[in-house]
């Protein structure tokens, strides 16, 4: 099957007085159609980044894409014009975001809020005509009595109710994309599960492919197909759900799992956890962005990066010392 | 009952309501509505002794910390400190006793002051001691969780999250508490930085013989720190036993409910369609009779009109449902 989305050699870096930050530093994934992809990585790895370049939503003042293709369904996204650009976003590709109180605006309603982005792309559609849609909409999410709750305020929903309504405009369109950036974390686990469920459902029921945002594995691991866990602004492990699960190669990958305090099987007395702390490297990259806090790391490590390496069937690497047993 | 001696804080009854204002009605002349935020929550934390005390957003878990904390006063009941009731007169005491670890490390540190007088603070309200001696004290504890006599000088904004809940960590104890109370402390850190702080936690723990109330939302964090866990819903306990327990012989439909839907990492173990449906009622108006039967999969008639008891169903394991019995038969 053809790819839905194709990044290629993806940097993007902030620009500050001081000093280059390279949010990310040359990633690549693909997408294909109905696919979930989970992008993990702790906070500075440059997984929301990544994101917001695709969908082109990025400070232009302090930002900038170094380099790169961004090919959707064969066109180029980066250095689209930014009114061709609007024709796909919400429509093609759409996202949702992390925190659904900061993101809905607080005056307005959740008929009117989603009506904009229907009306952005069809400016021929009437209030009456997209009644009906929007609460068919609303009852896909899961929000009950939608007639009733088309005309209340953000405030008056609770965080779970407030998400879903943040999915609905994002499926307003049916995209074929949604981008997903840490969907539940702001949520209470009951709710967490329901969304991801209803994430689920949705992809089948609209067909869409998907890119889950995300700190949390456990998150990842229920709905995903395929994972890319980054690291320092680059892919360091990318493999379907399964491998990385059950034969995770890279020190860091196997580190965050390992310090991950489980809800079966023995407790643990200690858990592991990775030393240091996430450090910003500027370009030019000579080493391996994980090596300071690597505990295979050997002096190769230290004196150029490591590529990413295919191991196995859709498995690559970025890691020297891949195969060393320890 | 347990044994009274061998109890460092007795929380007995407590009750703590907020009044809001509201628009007056005819059903509501005064214009007020009362939230009842804590709702008869008694519980006993031993010396030494980790008591994890778990619940999603708005049941009340934070508002207990802070009755505990004596920064709000109960409604109604009392909080007991080794055996006084702790009042206005003692409440110096038993706050250098009692300290508190707070959920955001950045929000918590004034980034005007050095890390050596964000640790000091509570030695300069606690104790008469010469700046010389504060250093004496304030170092050691430094050292104890992971930084060192060069950081002193610092300030807030020259660590990363992990080190500054480090830094709150330390400030807590250098007045030598017997309990710390945390309230989220690793909610807002990164995994890998996580695990290094509950490392700590249970560091410290063995070492000073510290007791906790450990609160969080996350039952894989609580596992792993708690000794006892409490279970809290729309203002209540409604399951507290041993650890072990409580994972394996879970009694209350609601913490049964909270495990399942936790995500577990393993690909294989995909959702399970057997979530909670629904979301937590108001604490404004609580539904009649058990608080959560509206969502319960087990609920009986009795159960929307009679208020379940908080037992003790054996070895210390209490529920607030009327139907553990058949639950337990049921596994």
């Amino acid at each position: 099957m053809d790819n839905i989305l194709e990044v290629r050699n993806l940097r993007t870096y902030y620009h500050t007085r001081t000093r280059t930050v390279p949010a990310v530093d040359g990633v690549d994934f693909t997408l294909k159609p109905k696919e979930i992809l989970g992008l993990v990585g702790e906070s500075g790895c440059g997984k929301t980044t990544v994101a917001r370049s695709v969908v082109g939503l990025i400070n232009r003042r302090n930002t900038k894409i170094e380099s790169g293709e961004i090919l959707f369904k064969g066109q180029e996204l980066n250095g689209m014009d930014s009114h061709r650009l609007c024709g796909i976003r919400g429509k093609g590709i759409s996202m949702i975001f992390q925190d659904p109180f900061v993101s809905l605006s607080p005056v307005y309603t959740v008929f009117s809020q989603i009506y904009e982005v229907m009306k952005a792309h069809d400016p021929e559609i009437t209030k009456a005509q997209a009644r009906g849609r929007i609460i068919e909409l609303l009852q896909n999410v899961g929000i009950p009595s939608p007639e009733l709750r088309l005309d209340d305020y953000p405030f008056q929903l609770s965080g779970g109710m407030q998400q879903r309504v943040m999915i609905a405009i994002a499926l307003a369109n049916n995209p074929d994309i949604l981008i997903a950036d840490e969907p539940t974390t702001a949520l209470d686990v009951t709710v967490q599960a329901q969304v991801l469920d209803l994430l689920l459902q949705l992809r089948d029921r609209y067909e869409m492919a998907m890119i889950l945002i995300s700190h949390n594995l456990a998150v990842v691991a229920s709905i995903c197909d395929r994972v890319c866990v980054m690291y320092g602004g680059v892919v360091v492990e990318e493999a379907s759900v399964y491998d990385i699960f059950d034969h995770p190669m890279h020190p860091y990958t196997k580190g965050l799992m390992a310090s991950i305090p489980s809800i079966s099987g023995d407790r643990k007395e200690e858990l592991f956890s990775i030393k240091g702390n996430v450090e910003v490297i500027e370009p030019p990259v000579t080493c391996c962005r994980f090596c300071k806090r690597c505990e295979r790391a050997t002096e190769e490590c230290r004196l150029s990066e490591p590529p990413l390496v295919e191991v196995g069937p859709g498995h690559k690497v970025r890691c020297f010392n891949r195969d060393r047993e320890d | 009952m347990e044994d009274r001696t061998d109890v460092l804080l007795e929380v007995d009854h407590i009750r703590k309501d907020f009044v809001q204002k509201a628009k007056k009605t005819r059903t509501n002349r005064k214009g007020k509505v009362t939230v009842k935020a804590v709702d008869d929550v008694s519980f006993t934390i031993r010396p030494g002794e980790a008591l994890g005390l778990i619940g999603e957003s708005g049941c009340g878990k934070t508002t207990v910390s802070r009755v505990v904390m004596n920064l709000i006063r109960p409604t109604e009941g009392k909080i007991i400190f080794k055996g006084t009731e702790v009042t206005k007169h003692n409440i110096m005491e038993f706050r250098r006793s009692v300290q508190m670890v707070f959920q955001d490390p950045y929000a918590s540190l004034d980034p005007k002051m050095s890390i050596r007088e964000i640790v000091e603070e509570p030695l300069r309200v606690h104790t008469k001691l010469s700046k010389k001696d504060m250093d004496a004290v304030v170092i050691p504890v430094l050292e104890r969780i992971g930084l060192s006599r060069e950081d002193l000088d610092k300030f807030p904004h020259e660590f990363s999250g992990g080190q500054r809940q480090r830094i709150g960590i330390a400030r807590a104890l250098v007045t030598k508490p017997d309990l710390l109370v945390c309230d989220e402390p690793v909610s807002a850190l990164d995994v890998s930085i996580q695990a290094s702080i509950l490392n700590l936690f249970k560091t410290l723990q063995q070492d000073l013989g510290l007791a906790y109330l450990f609160i969080s939302h996350d039952m894989s964090v609580e596992r792993h720190m708690a000794d006892r866990i409490a279970v809290m819903y729309l203002g209540r306990i409604v399951e507290l036993a041993e650890t072990d327990e409580l994972f394996s012989n879970t009694l209350h439909p609601y913490t049964m409910a909270l495990m399942k839907s936790i995500p577990v990492p393993d690909p294989r173990q995909k959702l399970t369609r057997e979530y909670l449906k629904g979301e937590p009622p108001s604490p404004i108006s609580p539904p009649s009779g058990c608080p959560f039967h509206e969502r319960c999969a087990f609920a009986t008639e009795k159960c929307s009109q009679e208020r379940p008891e908080f037992l003790d169903v054996g070895g210390g394991h209490c529920v607030a449902c009327h139907n553990w019995a058949a639950i337990r038969e049921g596994k």
